[in-house]
């Protein structure tokens, strides 16, 4: 009995003929994100940079790991970026380098996402001492700044990509929980979710079904900026050789090898910078157009 | 509030290509823009000034018993003086602070008479008590090189004010070289020791140098200023009394590039040039290269012969034959620096000279068909050989260094080729010396600086390893009994058949595979007058003179 009336308004809304089916919140959504020109730009980087990843043996002009003799050429016809100091081509490094840097963005994030809403849900929906305990907790990892707790973390575990991963997620984990928290507060104060109390509906239906849902703009907004986040932090660690061990395409680790050449290899230090800089910016591009689309208070 | 995404990306992307463009086009020196051809060449040494030392890394404690950091030796050196000297040309050992010395003809006893017109920074005066207090202080625990370089010392005695015997439990071969090291062999003042105390002398120290002590901010700089009393500088300089510079400044920074930077803009009087940066600083018309050879070898791979499989001779012989040296010189140093064939390099008193002989020439089908013979073979359609269902990985453990770092890539992609898998592990210098102290390493990558043959001792005896630097853990007794000669013989042909004898049984059985030795460089600004090296890459700055 418990979600009835919520599945058959889904069954009716799947059912609604076309004219209806246009407000959709999903399209509008769409709609606006692509009304926003920086956001659509943004999009179109990433998705290049996502085919790069997925691609990425099929477009790299040669191995990124295969040393030559051809010593820090600049760029030329055979080797568009140039090569690194070992004769590396510095253009299949960096592509081989998107994969590890997206992998680092979404399971840092991810790791961050999951453990910090469950956080969040909980200590916002129970209040009381559980709500306490667990933002007291949050307000101690809050008290370092993320990029000093994620070193902590890796002095305790090891340097390495996978660490890397932890530790960045871990950082962040407190930003997503004070978020779900403070949205489950007001969200839980609906009347379908009182329905759906009165109705006996257990813990876990309530959070995940009732309550996560509409809690999720936020999210999905904040999780879009984090990426970008923990893609810099992952290469700021690589620089300071914190990421993962050689030979590895990270472009953090090129930047930090090549930075003894930078007042006379200018190729070395750009690429990788450029290859960092969009990313970044293309992800806050579609986090800043993705914020805009879901905030109720913008739409028409 | 909503950024302007447009704006955000256009400065974004200029910002990235202004950078590239600016760094492409470096600093292009206009040869003619700042020599006047009218000026007149100073002669006169003058007087005043601060001398700006550039430095890679920080003393850690100038305390000549607990440290053995070249860096704090440096610093060392310039507060201190030694009881004898080396002639900066051929290295043969002259008398110093000892007017002059005797070797009892047992080689236990040796006599040093001392100068009488010596004084500390606190206007002591130097005499044999000092130097007891010095020299009593020795703590064989700490690690320190200046006790290490004592060797057996057993007892010091004063025989008068300006006398003093040393006897050793057994005749201590590189004792006299050892005692030519300003830094590490400095006296200590008895009124900074009374006023400090052991543990803070190390921040306060006080000997009989040129240069007194003044300030350390740490991460930064240790200030020196000019002992005015100071009259007894070496044999071979011109300048026979105080320092003529007011102040040394030694001027830390880690990173080379930004070294390098703060040299070329001026601001660094002297500094090793990092190999990266050499062509910059060659024909540049505000510097003068120095070049000398660094007395041992930048570059060894160290194989831990107590770990399996390196236990195995043949495998560490296929890493030898296995790596290409002239490659590995490319990428990691640019070309300047040579092959490495022995432990000791070639301006050591003792290197054996047809080393070469028995050196590991670059030969990947040797190398293939020793780790087939030792077992590892390569299964079809595989990367890395097996043996007994393992994979031959090893680990080779590295400080995060550049140099060190493509040294190690380079040496990853050549074993890759024979089939060895090698996993790079980066430590701070720190860690890594207590985990290679721990032996938990297979291989790794470290270069050295010594004076002596009996650096074949410290690197291959048994009993060093675990507590000392025999980080290879070679225990083979008869390379024991071969540097204990090194060690405890005092004639020089004696000793040099078996500093031989040592270098070719510790390349036949591949204790170490040697690497490479770079070129040294050092760039001195023009400003700076007076600045030699002796044979062995040792600054010599008593007659340096700044011209403005």
């Amino acid at each position: 009995m418990t979600m009835e009336g919520n599945e058959d308004y889904q069954q009716g809304d799947q059912a609604a003929p076309d004219a209806v089916r246009e407000y959709s919140p999903a399209k509008h959504v769409l709609r606006v994100f692509l009304r926003n020109r920086g956001a659509t730009v943004g999009l179109i980087i990433l998705l290049v940079l996502i085919c790069m990843a997925v691609a990425a043996p099929l477009l790299a002009p040669y191995d990124p790991f295969e040393i030559s003799e051809n010593l820090m050429e600049p760029p030329s016809g055979d080797h568009l970026m140039g090569t690194d100091p070992l004769g590396r081509d510095l253009m299949s490094m960096i592509i081989f380098g998107s994969r590890i840097s997206l992998q680092v963005g979404l399971i840092a994030v991810g790791i961050a996402t999951v453990v910090g809403t469950v956080f969040g849900l909980v200590a916002g929906y129970m209040e009381g001492w559980v709500d306490n305990v667990i933002m007291r907790f949050m307000d101690i990892l809050l008290a370092f700044p993320g990029i000093l707790l994620a070193l902590v973390i890796i002095a305790v575990l090891g340097s390495g990509l996978f660490n890397v991963m932890i530790a960045l997620g871990i950082a962040a984990i407190p930003t997503y929980t004070r978020l779900v928290r403070g949205s489950t507060l007001s969200a839980k104060q609906n009347e379908y979710v009182m329905a759906a109390q009165a109705q006996g509906a257990n813990l876990s239906r309530l959070l995940f079904k009732h309550i996560l849902p509409n809690v999720m703009a936020p999210i999905i907004v904040n999780a879009t900026l984090g990426v970008a986040g923990a893609i810099l932090a992952s290469a700021g660690l690589s620089f300071i050789g914190l990421g993962p061990s050689p030979p590895t395409a990270e472009w953090g680790a090129i930047l930090a090898q090549s930075r003894q050449y930078i007042r006379r290899a200018w190729w070395l230090v750009t690429f990788p910078g450029m290859a960092i800089t969009l990313t970044v910016l293309s992800i806050n591009m579609v986090g800043d157009g993705l914020r805009d689309a879901l905030d109720p208070q913008l739409k028409e | 509030m909503r950024l302007k995404n447009w704006h955000v990306l256009c400065v974004s992307v200029l910002l990235v290509f202004t950078m590239a463009v600016t760094l492409g086009c470096a600093p292009e020196v206009d040869d003619e823009a700042d020599t006047d051809p009218d000026e007149e060449p100073v002669d006169e040494p003058g007087e005043g000034g601060t001398l700006v030392l550039g430095q890679a890394e920080e003393a850690d404690v100038l305390h000549p018993h607990r440290t053995a950091a070249i860096a704090a030796n440096f610093v060392m050196a310039q507060m201190g003086d030694a009881l004898l000297t080396r002639c900066p040309e051929t290295g043969e050992i002259e008398p110093h602070l000892a007017e002059e010395y005797e070797v009892a003809d047992d080689g236990k006893e040796v006599t040093f008479h001392l100068r009488e017109d010596v004084t500390f920074h606190s206007g002591e005066p130097l005499d044999a008590h000092a130097y007891e207090r010095t020299l009593s202080a020795v703590d064989k625990e700490g690690h320190g090189q200046g006790a290490a370089r004592l060797g057996p010392l057993e007892d010091i005695h004063v025989e008068d004010d300006y006398t003093l015997t040393l006897t050793f439990s057994e005749p201590f071969g590189p004792l006299l070289l050892n005692l030519t090291s300003a830094g590490y062999q400095h006296a200590m003042d008895p009124t900074h020791l009374d006023e400090y105390g052991h543990d803070d002398y190390g921040r306060n120290p006080s000997s009989t140098g040129p240069w007194q002590f003044d300030d350390w901010m740490s991460g930064e700089s240790i200030t020196l200023t000019r002992y005015e009393d100071y009259a007894w500088a070496e044999y071979f300089y011109d300048n026979e009394s105080a320092a003529y510079p007011d102040e040394i400044e030694l001027r830390y920074i880690e990173e080379d590039s930004t070294r390098m930077a703060a040299l070329e803009a001026g601001e660094l009087d002297i500094c090793s040039v990092s190999l990266a940066d050499l062509d910059t600083f060659k024909d540049h018309p505000e510097f003068e290269l120095v070049e000398y050879d660094r007395e041992g070898n930048c570059s060894n791979l160290w194989f831990n012969h107590d770990q399996e499989p390196l236990d195995d001779v043949r495998l560490r012989r296929a890493l030898a034959y296995g790596m290409n040296k002239e490659a590995i010189i490319n990428a990691a140093i640019d070309g300047h620096g040579e092959p490495a064939h022995g432990i000791l390099p070639p301006v050591m008193w003792g290197y054996y000279e047809n080393i070469e002989d028995h050196a590991y020439t670059y030969q990947p089908d040797k190398a293939a068909e020793l780790l087939d013979e030792a077992g590892w073979e390569l299964p079809e359609g595989e990367d890395v050989r097996e043996k007994d269902g393992e994979t031959l990985s090893l680990t080779l453990m590295v400080t995060p260094d550049q140099e060190v770092m493509r040294t190690s890539e380079m040496l990853q992609a050549q074993y890759r080729e024979l089939g060895v898998e090698i996993e790079i592990d980066t430590y701070e210098w720190g860690t890594l010396m207590e985990y290679l102290s721990e032996g938990r390493h297979d291989l790794s990558i470290v270069g050295y600086s010594s004076t002596d043959p009996d650096w074949l001792y410290q690197i291959f005896h048994s009993e060093e390893a675990g507590v000392g630097l025999n980080w290879a853990f070679v225990r083979d007794e008869e390379m024991d009994e071969l540097v204990e000669g090194i060690r405890y013989t005092l004639d020089e042909e004696e000793r040099r058949e078996y500093a031989e004898e040592a270098q070719i049984r510790a390349i036949d059985n591949a204790h170490w595979a040697p690497i490479y030795r770079s070129d040294q460089y050092i760039a001195v600004h023009e400003r700076v007058e007076g600045f030699d090296v002796n044979f062995r890459g040792t600054w010599l700055l008593h007659d340096v003179w700044l011209t403005e």
